[in-house]
């Protein structure tokens, strides 16, 4: 898998640069709406990779290659958590440095973990029709998937001003369901890529 | 030991089936695989790299059933090389090659970049920017550069200059003086098979017309070219196919066998041989 996740950084090498430059100007700009939106906008990276994958038609040759299904459709994933994770430190660190020299508060760790949480869920939710359908057909999976966020982030919003009880369940509960989502989402991923092979 | 078997493998899709596909490479030969569009060899290729499970029928490659899941193991000793280059454009030959030594164990670092320089491939020019040769050329070194002990190529010479062309099967012919290396080709070129290849194994519509050992093929088959009467007096035995040439003239693929030691026959070419017999068997 190794060799995977080093194509794809590759890859996706300009990209990632970009995404750094981007990060700066929203953190600077906006730093509670940076908290969910960058990692959960580092969590679309694997379409990207697939989109590439796509053009280059790499899947006729990586299915000729040793590289088991599980092996092509978990680097995608893994992908995907070191984007975001990186991203999330990236994003934290620049933030500290901020309020130290300037009007700025400090990292809203709970802001950013509900935003990684969500990034998580995302890659969960989409990356099965993604890997069955491809990345043209699965695009509107993802528009409504930015949809129900955008949706449920305001609902987040609304909940927690009203019910202070619930920012505590939140942070519990999101990890665990973005685990559960993603535990259910891998052989799923597997299964969907190992019928489009066919 | 024969690097590759495939019995009465059959495979069903709308349109398209291949039906009782049955060939064999031996170990440290050279096969040709033959055929029009969409004969079948594309689909034969993927299902003996264990891309594609058949719906029926037995393969083994290098000793294993492609489908089982320890052939990832053997996919190590197997160089493949595709009618594109098939990397992210984007990448360039040393990235391929950072990303190829992750894959196999057997990478060798020093023989890819050997072939990087007898190909004058520039290491840091984005793939994008290389020319159809230089793109294939890069796909040979990286399918030659983890010791494989069987190659499958498929159509990996269409569209190369002769020049080209001439230096990848001398790559060939290199790779195949190993005792145990072998080599199935795919491919539109039939001179280059004629030149290169132990076995032939023709396919059309998804049926196999021949597998034969390409020696025994031009001496079983001879080109008659003569009057319309003296193609009547052959047996019908003899003739695989015939059709008139100008004048009321005919030529004929035919056993050389079953025609009388009198008549001259000209020698026939393996494209001769195929397509005579693609016109018959329709």
């Amino acid at each position: 898998m190794g060799a995977l996740l080093i194509k794809d950084f590759y890859t996706l090498n300009k990209q990632l640069r970009l995404y750094i430059l981007i990060l700066v100007a929203f953190v600077a700009f906006n730093q509670e709406f940076s908290a969910v939106f960058l990692p959960v906008w580092c969590s679309m990276l694997p379409y990207t990779s697939i989109a590439y994958d796509e053009q280059s038609k790499w899947d006729n040759l990586a299915g000729m290659m040793p590289y088991s299904i599980r092996a092509l459709v978990l680097s995608k994933y893994v992908f995907g958590w070191i984007c975001v994770a990186v991203i999330t430190l990236l994003m934290v660190a620049f933030q500290m440095v901020l309020s130290l020299v300037g009007p700025f508060q400090g990292p809203d760790y709970a802001s950013i973990a509900i935003g990684v949480c969500i990034g998580a869920c995302v890659m969960a939710c989409s990356l099965p029709a993604i890997f069955r359908f491809g990345v043209e057909r699965g695009r509107m999976l993802m528009f409504l998937l930015i949809f129900v966020v955008c949706g449920s982030a305001g609902g987040i919003v609304f909940v927690v001003d009203k019910i202070p009880v619930a920012v505590p369940v939140l942070l519990m509960g999101a990890p665990v369901l973005a685990l559960a989502l993603s535990v259910l989402s891998v052989p799923l991923s597997m299964k969907a890529y190992a019928k489009r092979r066919q | 030991m024969n690097a590759i078997e495939l019995s009465h493998i059959e495979k069903h899709f709308t349109g398209f089936s291949l039906q009782d596909l049955s060939l064999t490479v031996p170990s440290g030969s050279i096969c040709g695989l033959v055929g029009e569009n969409g004969a079948g060899k594309s689909t034969t290729i993927r299902i003996l790299m264990g891309a594609l499970r058949p719906d029926g029928g037995r393969a083994r490659v290098l000793g294993l059933d492609p489908a089982s899941p320890e052939f990832i193991r053997v996919k190590e000793d197997i160089g493949v090389v595709l009618d594109e280059a098939y990397f992210p454009e984007i990448l360039n030959p040393v990235q391929v090659g950072k990303v190829l030594a992750k894959t196999y164990r057997n990478w060798d670092q020093g023989m890819y970049d050997g072939y990087l320089d007898r190909f004058e491939l520039p290491g840091n020019r984005p793939f994008s920017k290389f020319s159809r040769g230089m793109k294939m050329k890069l796909a040979i070194a990286a399918a030659l550069s983890h010791r494989p002990k069987l190659l499958v190529l498929d159509e990996a010479t269409a569209g190369l200059d002769p020049i080209v062309r001439d230096e990848v099967l001398d790559i060939f012919y290199e790779f195949t003086r190993e005792e145990d290396h072998s080599i199935l080709i795919s491919s539109h070129i039939l001179s280059d098979l004629e030149k290169l290849c132990d076995y032939i194994a023709a396919l059309h519509h998804g049926r196999l017309l021949f597998c034969q050992d390409k020696d025994s093929l031009l001496e079983e088959y001879g080109v008659f070219v003569g009057t319309r009467e003296q193609a009547d007096a052959l047996v019908t035995e003899a003739v695989v196919y015939r059709e008139t040439s100008g004048y009321g003239g005919v030529r004929a693929l035919v056993r050389r066998s079953m025609v009388p030691g009198t008549l001259d026959l000209e020698r026939a070419s393996v494209e001769d041989i195929i397509l005579f017999m693609v016109k018959g068997a329709k």
